[in-house]
């Protein structure tokens, strides 16, 4: 169930400048169809979690295209013109270049770049909202980013998690966790993921692919012996769309 | 095969002290000359049982380009190979027993880790030591160890990603003690570190480091035996919370190790469980807390009713914050 501005919302509602597409429509019927009540200040703050959601899932397609190669943080590589490669593997965004010129340039030459699954999630996420927000918008608020792994969030990508959440929704990020690892390869102790819909998920170093593909794939890294299967956790990633519904361009789908 | 390398008088090989007064180039190229010079003393100087793993490591593309193999001791070979088959991901240990390979993984961490920094993949090879140790093993011995080397490539700017998972893939809250020791740093880079570690331990906000490692050595005391490793790290989450509290087992006092539960304490985490999570971290406290300063005290609370375990809890949670 949606409830917005105060009003439970029993049709689909029009929003002023903007009309869904056929994945962001599928989102909308799953939120109003959810025994869930989500709770929104206004048309405009829905609209806005619907078009990052939808940015979120075109951004994990075109990553997965890109030709970004998976590589350990050890091995990470990154184009110079725009990165600086730290010593513990990170990215950081060269001081003399703009920070959407740098997050395009590994969707435009995606095979100089290598990295870990959570690396792809951040390059995801900015990538996501260079495409819902003004350049300047986007340049202004991530002016110095910094890909690792989670550790160092920017605070303006207004991320949170939860440890469990009523559906599953496109845009999501999930956490497919191994725990019976093989301690040689660490880097597969779990993958991180998008979720794209239709059973689909997208995991840097996996691929696109569905839930039991993923599993299967972890589980091929397990120690011997082992007898617990990897599995997909309950935790889920979302962000704080009233937050960024401020930075948004507006109109468009 | 002795294992005779981390114990009994130290001095100092001769090649080790090459290392630290030398570059690794100049040092190689020391080695060589001294092998033109004399073959048998620069043998027996490779092969010194107080050799470090470090110098193992650099002077190792010599030991090949001299064909030095067969004149290795039998320990120097069998760690190369370990050291091989780590880079290369293959389960090392082949033709040894379980106890040799826990023992040159062990020495290559103990001896190795006075070396921060050397080179990444050197870097890997003791992260992967330290992971087999502490995940194939359950060695604990090695866990202060690993705490320094997390820190001290901390300060260097280096790769500590899969090194503090393995610290606390150990299971072992004595892991926090070790992290929390490290606010009391002169080195702030030490004291943001281990701010970092222990997100997950909740705390009053305040920014002096002693008052917060009064705090978490608290917390430790109060929470250990019912702390239980939930395996998250910063590979899924910015703020992974390793060891969460089993509130459950802290309200009825029985640690995460003892023996199967009760009916009757069976029945009251049933109860207990459907309690909103404030008033279970409440009553987990005040459990504790009863217990702590009287057995029979404790009895006749955890006795009662709920609601009135709860009323009990909120007068001495009043009382205690004012």
């Amino acid at each position: 169930m949606i409830v917005a501005g105060g009003q439970t919302l029993s049709t689909t509602p029009v929003f002023d400048g903007f009309v869904p597409d056929t994945l962001q429509a599928d989102i909308l019927k799953t939120l109003m169809n959810s025994s869930h009540t989500y709770r929104y200040e206004s048309l405009s703050h829905l609209a806005a979690e619907l078009k990052i959601r939808g940015s979120v899932v075109t951004a994990s397609r075109d990553l997965a295209h890109s030709g970004l190669k998976f590589k350990v943080f050890r091995d990470s590589v990154a184009n110079p013109d725009y990165w600086r490669r730290t010593p513990e593997g990170g990215f950081a965004l060269r001081g003399d270049v703009l920070p959407s010129d740098a997050v395009l340039d590994i969707y435009q030459n995606g095979s100089k770049y290598g990295t870990e699954c959570a690396t792809a999630m951040l390059i995801v996420l900015y990538k996501a909202m260079l495409d819902v927000m003004p350049v300047d918008t986007f340049n202004r608020l991530y002016a110095d980013i910094y890909l690792m792994d989670w550790k160092q969030i920017d605070r303006d990508l207004a991320l949170y998690m939860r440890d469990s959440a009523a559906d599953l929704l496109p845009g999501d990020a999930r956490y497919f966790k191994n725990p019976d690892v093989d301690p040689l390869t660490p880097e597969w102790q779990g993958e991180n993921v998008y979720y794209l819909g239709g059973g689909r998920y997208y995991g840097h170093g996996m691929g696109i692919a569905d839930a039991d593909t993923i599993i299967r794939n972890l589980n091929r890294h397990r120690k011997s012996g082992s007898t617990r299967t990897a599995y997909l956790d309950d935790s889920v990633k979302r962000q704080d769309y009233l937050l960024l519904s401020r930075y948004l361009k507006r109109g468009g789908g | 095969m002795p294992d005779n390398r981390i114990q009994g008088t130290r001095r100092t090989a001769w090649l080790d002290d090459m290392r630290k007064s030398h570059s690794y180039e100049e040092m190689r190229d020391m080695f060589q000359r001294l092998y033109r010079d004399d073959a048998i003393q620069a043998i027996n100087m490779l092969n010194d049982e107080k050799l470090s793993f470090a110098t193992l490591h650099v002077l190792r593309p010599e030991i090949i380009k001299l064909s030095l193999w067969g004149s290795l001791s039998d320990w120097n070979r069998k760690t190369l190979e370990v050291e091989k088959d780590l880079l290369a991901r293959r389960h090392p240990g082949r033709g040894m027993t379980g106890d040799e390979l826990r023992a040159i993984l062990k020495w290559m961490l103990q001896s190795g880790s006075d070396e921060v920094g050397l080179s990444e993949e050197y870097d890997a090879i003791l992260d992967l030591a330290a992971l087999l140790l502490i995940k194939e093993y359950r060695e604990t011995d090695i866990l202060p160890l690993l705490v320094d080397i997390i820190f001290r490539r901390h300060r260097m700017g280096l790769n500590t990603h899969d090194a503090e998972w393995a610290l606390f893939e150990s299971g072992t809250p004595e892991c926090i003690a070790m992290i929390a020791r490290r606010l009391l740093s002169q080195d702030a880079r030490d004291v943001s570190m281990a701010r970092r570690l222990l997100k997950f331990i909740p705390r009053p906000e305040q920014d002096d480091a002693a008052a917060q490692y009064q705090w978490v050595m608290q917390w430790l005391g109060r929470n250990r035996r019912y702390l239980a490793y939930t395996g998250e790290s910063n590979q899924k989450c910015s703020a992974p919370r390793p060891f969460q509290v089993v509130l459950e087992r802290k309200y009825l006092q029985r640690a995460l190790d003892a023996e199967e539960l009760l009916p009757e304490e069976e029945a009251a985490v049933a109860a207990f469980s459907q309690l909103p999570s404030e008033d279970k971290e409440l009553l987990s406290e005040y459990s504790h807390y009863l217990r702590a300063t009287g057995g029979a005290q404790w009895r006749r609370w955890m006795q009662s009713s709920l609601e009135e375990q709860i009323a009990a809890a909120r007068r001495w949670q009043g009382v205690r914050y004012v």
